[in-house]
Parts: structure tokens; sequence; C-alpha cells
């Protein structure tokens, strides 16, 4: 489409348009949103991890000040079942008397205000008949799924390949339950008008949310209005729709007013799902100069009884490194716990902890430089199809971050490198991360003033979104970034995609992309029409646009305003619908490649104590064309927070005996404070990447990966120590 | 649950006479956080914050007699020269905010063997004053602690103050947590040289069912009072001794083990710091 210039604004660190929003209070959140003659809600949890509930006496509740209604599975309303959205969802709440994890919502109170809500959710009593629990992923009673996925890789002959290696690394790598924490408490405030059904909800996906909703509820899609504009995170946390939804909706049914459930933080813990705990065993073959020739991952993760997740944390394996022999394998195994769901790079996280960790093993054992073997085993074509790759400057970064972290400063020889009682150790880690889109759809309007504004049902969670796209549709229209206004998190609009996988910017961006050349055709033809127009004659590839005109090339003094080609045509505005659908590999004959990523780490370890701290890190990644640099950085920063988390802090500990969580709240579940954050250096290389027409890699989530096995490593490196699961610990760096 | 609210010192001791279940509230930043988190919830709320005179400090024969209601935050910007070893505690509770409310009455109150001020206040031989109707007793602080966030109060007695002597030479305070700030300690460790009457205070958190004193180490450095160069071997068995004083757990924070071997290391290191001080003939 010839009349897209390379867009000028693009890349530039705009600030967020929504920024002076959301730093005066005038974004509204799901919570902050209040409507008249509303109701609170309370959940009451079950807390035992397996059996049933054999008597629940909810009198005491009943005539608690203020209390308008207590709903259990005795007088809950029927409900459809939950279809399921890319992946399941929970199925209806309260619709028997089964316990399947410790924390399950088991009734619902509603009352004038929260605090009597909370105070009688309290005096319900419930007794139970106590089941054994499956809680621990080794038990022989647990069942197994295979291949749950039907991903499962294999290519050349891995056991040969092992077998004759002369060298071979073989381990296990385990990674710790993390939670989502994003700090915004999800809350869903839902309101009925007739047998319409409107909902203020905290979710990253707000089509999904009508969707599932509506089929609970036996509704036309169209009569369930999600309202997202704003999300105070999410971090996958808002991907499926979780019970708590269908609550505040029954229970807005059953007393006739608005309903607000806002969670409390430790049921933020079992009522979002959480990253699951995951084993890894990799076997690596080699030669002795380090040449892979053998890489088997195998991988086991968790599930709730009635649940599926998506968390191949082997795929890694099949993309990251050139070996003639792979063999990926996942399994899952279901277990009576709270729903297992995505975090931040789920699966590649964990996955690429081992495969990083196992890389670096190997490295020591072949005498070579942990960044020389990245290099030597590098991955120039898709190692499973031998296509070329859309885009990949994995030794671009890893050269890059090489330069700039100072690693050739690096004394190979472990705890060589010392400052005082501190050990100091370099960490490197390579990180190839997925590629994942979906279809996603985008309406861009051109009022008669010129100004533009663009809808779209998908929600911005904070990463930046309403941003990238003003600035993407400002660039195409020829327009300034303020006169793009931004309509998103409603799904009435045109529907949209969920803002995860790092898929969003590439999926509504092609949509915008697609909207905006449509546009700029109708304009073009409404000129056509004009005997009188400058661009009369003016064939659509020759028109370019730039200021809010459309001028024939190379001639800018013939051209016309958007606004008065409306004007002329007796017009308040002119629209286009956009869609984008993901490209085939097959008919590009290239492999679509997520962003790629280098981290460097140094890391202290005081050697009396075990204590790590991580002194500096280098990130540099390549996310193909970064629209803005500054909403960028500030993605992989969050990023890299969260991957310092993973490695030191972050575990979510389940009571062995009884299937709860121990350290639901943010004084027990320890993330990382500014004292633990050092100076972190972030810079983006590579080049447009040529699967989607705007040449983006998203970038959401790759800044976590890598970090944790980049801080092992470093710790190797300062010590001697191989720590092979998170959290490290200072007793395991004691030990 | 009822609240009470105490303008007077008077009136809060009357309160608390009628009222022994009240829980008294002063920071809130362990008492509320225990109600909003559901672990209790206790019959009356006693808020003390109005009564003024709790927030003052004042200097008492040798003594800072610091008031139930004075902050951390004061604590750190008034009170660093003389109490140094309680500063040095003061600034690793939670966060800002934390220490802008929080008090060491407090911190007392909860008697959480994690708390950060007791190590340096058993360092140093802080008094509790505590007051009721029936008038005052002063109880040493390492009296003061009876078992896991229990304490030596009477149901209806109140904190009024804590007497901390202030002492010529060094104290230091060392704390190990899982992450760098807002953090409840896995260990920790206080320790007082006290330069006039040549003696030795100590105090280990959060290794015990209750902060305590590592007597016998505080006896073995009195006995080899700081001259010339730190003998390793000295540093050594002064962290032998400490560690063996704590009677740790395993828990979610950290082992047992790691707890004694990280409180010996703390022990030695605190003990090179204020030899070093003293040696200097001063702060250095």
């Amino acid at each position: 489409m010839t009349t897209i210039q390379q867009p000028r604004i693009l890349g530039a660190g705009v600030d967020r348009v929504d920024g002076p929003l959301k730093v005066t209070g005038q974004a509204r959140y799901p919570n902050d949103v209040n409507l008249p003659g509303m109701a609170y809600a309370a959940v009451v949890r079950s807390t035992i991890p397996s059996g049933r509930i054999t008597r629940m006496d909810t009198t005491a509740a009943e005539k608690s000040p203020g209390v308008l209604e207590v709903i259990t599975h005795e007088n809950a309303d029927h409900l459809g079942e939950a279809p399921a959205t890319f992946i399941k969802n929970p199925q209806p709440p309260l619709q028997d008397d089964a316990i399947r994890f410790y924390g399950q919502y088991i009734a619902v109170v509603v009352a004038d205000t929260q605090q009597n809500a909370t105070a009688a959710a309290g005096l319900i009593e419930v007794e139970y008949e106590r089941h054994e629990a499956i809680l621990d992923p080794h038990d022989p009673r647990a069942e197994r799924i295979k291949d749950p996925w039907g991903e499962d890789t294999a290519w050349g002959d891995v056991r040969t390949a092992l077998n004759r290696a002369p060298v071979m690394i073989d381990q296990t790598y385990t990674t710790s339950e993390n939670t989502n924490n994003p700090l915004g408490l999800f809350t869903t405030l839902a309101s009925w008008d007739g047998d319409t059904l409107t909902l203020h909800d905290s979710n990253q996906w707000p089509n999904m949310i009508q969707q599932v909703v509506a089929a609970m509820f036996g509704l036309p899609r169209d009569a369930v209005r999600v309202l997202t504009p704003f999300v105070g995170g999410g971090f996958g946390a808002g991907l499926r729709c979780w019970s708590h939804i269908p609550l505040a909706v029954m229970a807005a049914r059953h007393v006739g007013r608005p309903v607000k459930l806002e969670l409390t933080r430790p049921e933020m813990f079992t009522g979002l799902g959480h990253r699951t705990s995951s084993i890894n065993w990799i076997r690596l073959g080699a030669t002795r100069d380090g040449r892979l020739t053998a890489i088997e991952h195998e991988s086991l993760t968790t599930l709730p009884l009635d649940g599926d997740e998506y968390e191949p944390c082997s795929s890694v394996s099949t993309w990251s490194y050139a070996s003639p022999n792979v063999t990926a394998r996942d399994q899952q195994v279901r277990l009576n716990i709270p729903w297992t769901n995505f975090m931040r790079a789920p699966g590649d996280a964990q996955g690429n902890f081992a495969l990083e960790s196992a890389i670096d093993e190997l490295a020591w054992e072949v005498g070579l430089d942990p960044l020389e073997i990245r290099l030597l085993n590098y991955a120039e074509v898709d190692p499973k199809t031998g296509r070329p790759w859309s885009s990949n400057a994995l030794r671009r970064c890893l050269e890059v971050g090489a330069q700039r972290f100072g690693w050739s400063n690096r004394n190979p020889e472990i705890g060589s490198m010392r400052d005082g009682h501190e050990l100091v150790g370099y960490g490197v880690a390579g990180v190839s991360f997925f590629w994942y889109q979906q279809p996603c759809s985008a309406k861009v309007i051109v009022r008669g003033d010129g100004s533009a504004y663009v809808r779209s049902a998908v929600t911005d969670i904070g990463t930046g979104t309403y941003t990238i796209m003003a600035q993407l549709a400002a660039g195409l229209l020829g327009l300034e970034v303020d006169q793009v206004e931004m309509q998103l998190g409603d799904s009435s609009m045109p529907v949209g995609t969920a803002a995860g996988g790092s898929g969003l910017t590439a999926a509504l961006g092609s949509a915008v992309h697609d909207a905006c050349g449509r546009l700029i055709q109708k304009f073009v033809d409404l000129a056509g029409t004009d005997p009188f127009s400058p661009l009369a004659n003016v064939p659509f590839e020759d028109v370019a646009v730039s200021e809010g005109r459309l001028f024939r090339k190379g001639d800018p003094t013939r051209g016309e305003s958007l606004a008065r080609i409306l004007a002329v045509h007796g017009l308040t505005e002119l629209s286009a619908d956009g869609n984008s659908t993901p490209n085939s590999p097959d008919q590009l004959g290239m492999t679509p490649a997520g962003a790629r990523g280098a981290r460097f780490v140094e890391v202290r370890v005081d050697e009396d104590l075990g204590r790590v701290r991580v002194a500096r890190i280098v990130t540099v990644n390549d996310g193909g064309r970064i629209l803005n640099e500054k909403l960028a950085r500030s993605q992989i920063l969050g990023g890299t927070v969260g991957g310092v988390g993973m490695a030191l802090f972050e575990d979510t500990v389940t009571d062995k005996d009884t299937g709860r969580i121990a350290n639901a709240t943010f004084g027990d579940y320890l993330i990382p404070v500014n004292a633990d954050i050092p100076d972190v250096h972030v810079e983006f290389v590579g080049e447009p990447d040529a699967f989607n027409p705007i040449g983006v890699k998203g970038i959401g989530e790759i800044g976590l990966v890598g970090v944790a096995p980049a801080i092992a490593n470093g710790i190797f490196h300062a010590t001697g120590k191989r720590i092979r699961s998170l959290p490290i610990t200072m007793d395991e760096v004691m030990d | 649950m009822d609240f009470l609210r105490a303008t007077t010192w008077a009136e809060a001791l009357r309160m608390k006479a009628d009222r022994p279940d009240a829980t008294p509230v002063q920071g809130g930043t362990d008492v509320m956080v225990e109600i909003n988190l559901d672990k209790g919830r206790p019959k009356a709320l006693l808020d003390l914050t109005p009564v003024a005179e709790l927030t003052e400090w004042s200097v008492e024969s040798g003594n800072i007699r610091i008031g139930a209601g004075v902050t951390y935050t004061r604590i750190i910007a008034e009170l660093a020269d003389r109490l140094p070893g309680l500063a040095q505690a003061s600034r690793t509770v939670g966060s800002p905010q934390i220490r802008n409310r929080g008090t060491v009455a407090g911190n007392l109150g909860a008697a959480s063997p994690a708390g950060d001020s007791h190590p340096p206040l058993l360092a140093s031989g802080a008094i509790v004053e505590a007051e009721s109707v029936d008038g005052t007793r002063m109880i040493p602080v390492g009296d003061f602690y009876t078992g896991v966030k229990r304490h030596a109060l009477a149901s209806h007695e109140l904190i009024r103050a804590i007497h901390v002597p202030v002492k010529r030479g060094p104290q230091y305070f060392s704390k190990i947590g899982t992450r760098n700030a807002m953090v409840i300690a896995v260990c920790s460790f206080g320790i007082a040289l006290n330069a006039e009457d040549r003696t030795v205070g100590t105090g280990i958190g959060s290794a015990a069912p209750t902060p305590r004193r590592a007597v016998e180490a505080e006896a073995f450095l009195a006995g080899n009072w700081p001259a010339g160069d730190l003998d390793p071997a000295v540093a050594k068995r002064f962290g032998e001794l400490v560690a063996a004083a704590a009677a740790p757990i395993d828990d979610v924070r950290g082992s047992s083990g790691y707890r004694v071997h990280a409180l010996a290391v703390m022990a030695r290191r605190t003990l090179g710091w204020a030899w070093q001080e003293l040696r200097n003939g001063g702060r250095s």
C-alpha cells in the first residue's frame, strides 16, 4: 500500500497518552466505578482441598446487619456451561457440593456495605466430608496427562545421539509456583437492566468475558457489555473468566441491584490462577568442543482437577539452538490445587531457566565461555523446519549485550572476582521467545475536523496499547498523535483479541494498519469523484499522506486535506473497518519468530551468608520494529523485575497437609522492592519483522525470561554452586 | 468490635481497666494488618493516637524515656546520636510509611520474636514502663517477652514508655532478610560495647520463641575486652556462643540451621565493626 509512508512518529519516546488521566486519578478502573443503589458482595471460600459440603448454616449471616442475600450451592441459579476460549474457563460456581481445592468459592454474601458483606461472610458455618487430597505432583494416584496439546516434538534420533555423545549434561531443574499479583484488585461490578447486563470488570480480554458470561446466563452475546478501559495490571491473570465474575452477575440478579465484588489480596491468590511449578528434565549431548548433538527436554507441570492450561515448558528447546536431534515432551498432573494459569511468559519462563542453565553447565563442562557456546550453537534458521526466521537478532542481542556489560572483563575462574566478603559472578542467558498472534479487528474514523479516532474492544493492561496505537494510526493517517483519540476496552466495539501472549501489538496493530489503508483508499476514491479536487485522476498508488493532507507524491502542493474532502462531500466523518489474521508460515516460507533477547547479570554473593544481590543487569532485546522506545523500555524493565522476583523471591507456598496457600499476602509472598533492583540497562536491536505488515514482535513478556538463569549462572561463576531450583534461597547457596 | 478512643493518658488507663480485653492501637502497623487479614478479632480496640503525652521523649537519669507514641522515624531523626543501636534497627523497619506510623512500644506490644527493635533494646538493657490504674511497673526488657507474641503486661496495663540507657561505646545492629527492604527478619542481632563499665550487651531476634540475650557470649566478650586487634579466635568464639544461645525453628523465611549459622556470622561482623569503632575512639 504505497500511500502509507514509513511513519515518522513511530519509535519516538512519546509519553503515554493515558498518563495524565492516570496520574490525576481520572482513569476509572473497574473498582473505581460506583453505581446508584449498588450493593457489595463478599465471597466465602472452602477450607478443605477435597471433599464435599455436608451442611451449610447461613442463618446468622442472613440476620447480620445490612445483608440482602446469601447464595450457596443450595439456592444458586443453574448456569450454562462455560465455553472454552482458546483455553478452558472455570465452570460456573456454586453448582454442586463438591470441593476441588482449598479456597474454592462456596458462597457469596451481598449487603449494603462492603463491611457488612465481609462480616456476614464470616458467620457462615460449613461442615464437610473430607476426601484425601492429592497435592504432590509425584503422587502416583494423580492423573497424568501426556502430550496435553499434541505438541510433543521430535526430530533426528536423540537416543542414539545421546548414547554416542562424548559430553552429556543430564540434570533436573525445578521452578516454584508463582502468583501473578497484579496490583489492581480484580473487581466485577455487575448491573442488570432487564435482560441486558453491563460489567465493569478487570480482565485482559473483554470479548472473552462477554462470550463466557453470555453463555453461562443464556443471553445473546449482544446483551452483555463488558467495560475494561483500564485495568490495574494482569500479567496473564485476566485471560480467563474467573468464577467471581458469574458470582457477581448472579448476585446482582438475586438482589435486583448493581453488585460490586472486589477480591481481596488473599483471594487473588486462589481466585485467578497462578504460574504452575515445573520440573524439567534436560539431557544435552555435545561434542568435546561444545557443539550440540542432542537436546532432550521433558517437563511436568500441574493442573487443577477440572481445568486446563497451556504451559509447554519444553518447547523452547525446539527453537532456541541448532541441534540435529531434539525431543521435547510435556506432561501435566492434576492436583487439588487452585487453577494454574498463564503468568507472564508461561512455559517459556520455566523452560528457558532449565535450558539456559543446562547450556551453561555444558559450557563449563567443555571449558567454553558461556557466551561463546551460545553463539556456537546459534539457530541461524528454524532448527525444526530449516526455514528462515521472519527475523532473528539474537546474535546481535548477545554481542551488543556483552559489549555493554563488559563481559570481556570476566575472569573465567570460579570465585576469582571478589570484593570484600562478596564473591562476584557474571551470568548470561539467551532468550528465544514464542510467537503468538490471533485475529483482531479495529475501526478507524476520521471526523470532519480532520482528527481521528480508533476503536477496538481490546483492553490496555498498562502496557501502552492506547499510546502505540495512537502513534501508529497517526503515522498512517498523516496526523499528530494528539489528533487521534483511542477508544478501547468495550466489548461492543470491533471484536478484539486478548491482551496476552505478547500478541496484541501485532494483532491490533495489523488491524489498525488495515483499517487506515482502507480509509485512505476511501478518501482517495472520494477525491477522485470530485473533478475540482487537486487529486482528481491521481491514482491511489501515487498518493501520499502527511499533516492531515493527501497529496501527489513528489508534488506536495497538489493535495487536499482530509477535512476538506469530507466537507466537499458533505460528510461528517468517514470510517473503515480493519481486520488482521496471522499470516501463514507455509505461504510466506518462513517461521514467525517471537522476540529475542540476551541477559547479562552481575551477582554478588556474600560468601558467609549466602545472600545474593543482583548488582547490575544488561538486557538487550529484539522486538522487531519498536513502536515506542520509552514504553517498550518500561515493559522490559517491568519484566526484568519480575525475573528477579522469579529468581530470588517468588514462591507460592502450599501447605502440604491442607492445600492452603500459606503465604497469600504481600507481607509473606515476596516480590522485589526498589532496594533489590540494581541499575538495569535496556537496549533494543534488530530490524522490522517480516511476518506482519507493521514489523513488530511483542515484548510484553520477554523481559522476564532469562533473568533467572542468568542469575543462577552468575552464582555458579561466583561460588561454583549450581542452583537448579527456583527461587534461589540463601539456605541453598550456603548449603 | 468496640472502638475506644482515649484523649488523655489517664483516660486510656481507665478505659483499659474497664476493658481489659481491648487491644491498644498506636501506629496500627501490626494490629490493623492482623485485623484486615482476619487473624483474630479483638473484642475492642483502644486507640491511643490522640494521647499527646505519649508522643514525647525526654532524658531521665541517664536514660532516654521514649513515649509509647514516638515513631521510628523520630527515633532515627532525633535519637540516633544517643541510641545508635536502636536507630539502626529502626532504619530497617518496613518502609518510610511504616516508620512514620510504627512505634517501639507497638513492637513490644506485638512481641513478635522477629520485631526489629528487640535486639537493641536487649543489648542496651532497656526497661519497659508499664502503667495501669494501680500504678507503674518497671519491667526489664529481658523479662518482658514471655512467649511467641506474648508479653508480661497484665491485662489492665499499657506501655507508657521505654527507658533506654544512654551508654558510651559502639552499638551495632544487623538483620538478614530474604530481600533488601520491607522484610521480616530471618534473624537479627544487636551488640553494645559499654565502654564505661566494660560490659557487653547482646540481643538475638527471630531465632527463638522470644527475643533473647546471648548471656554467655556477653560474659565471654567482657572477659576479653577489646584491646589491640580483634583476635579471630575471640570473634569466632563470640559467634559460636551467640549461635548457641539461639533456638530457632524452620519456617518459610529460613531453616533453623541457616539461622544459627547466620547469627554466628552477624555476631562476628557486628563485633568487628564495634571493635574497630572502639579502637578508633569514637564513631568512625
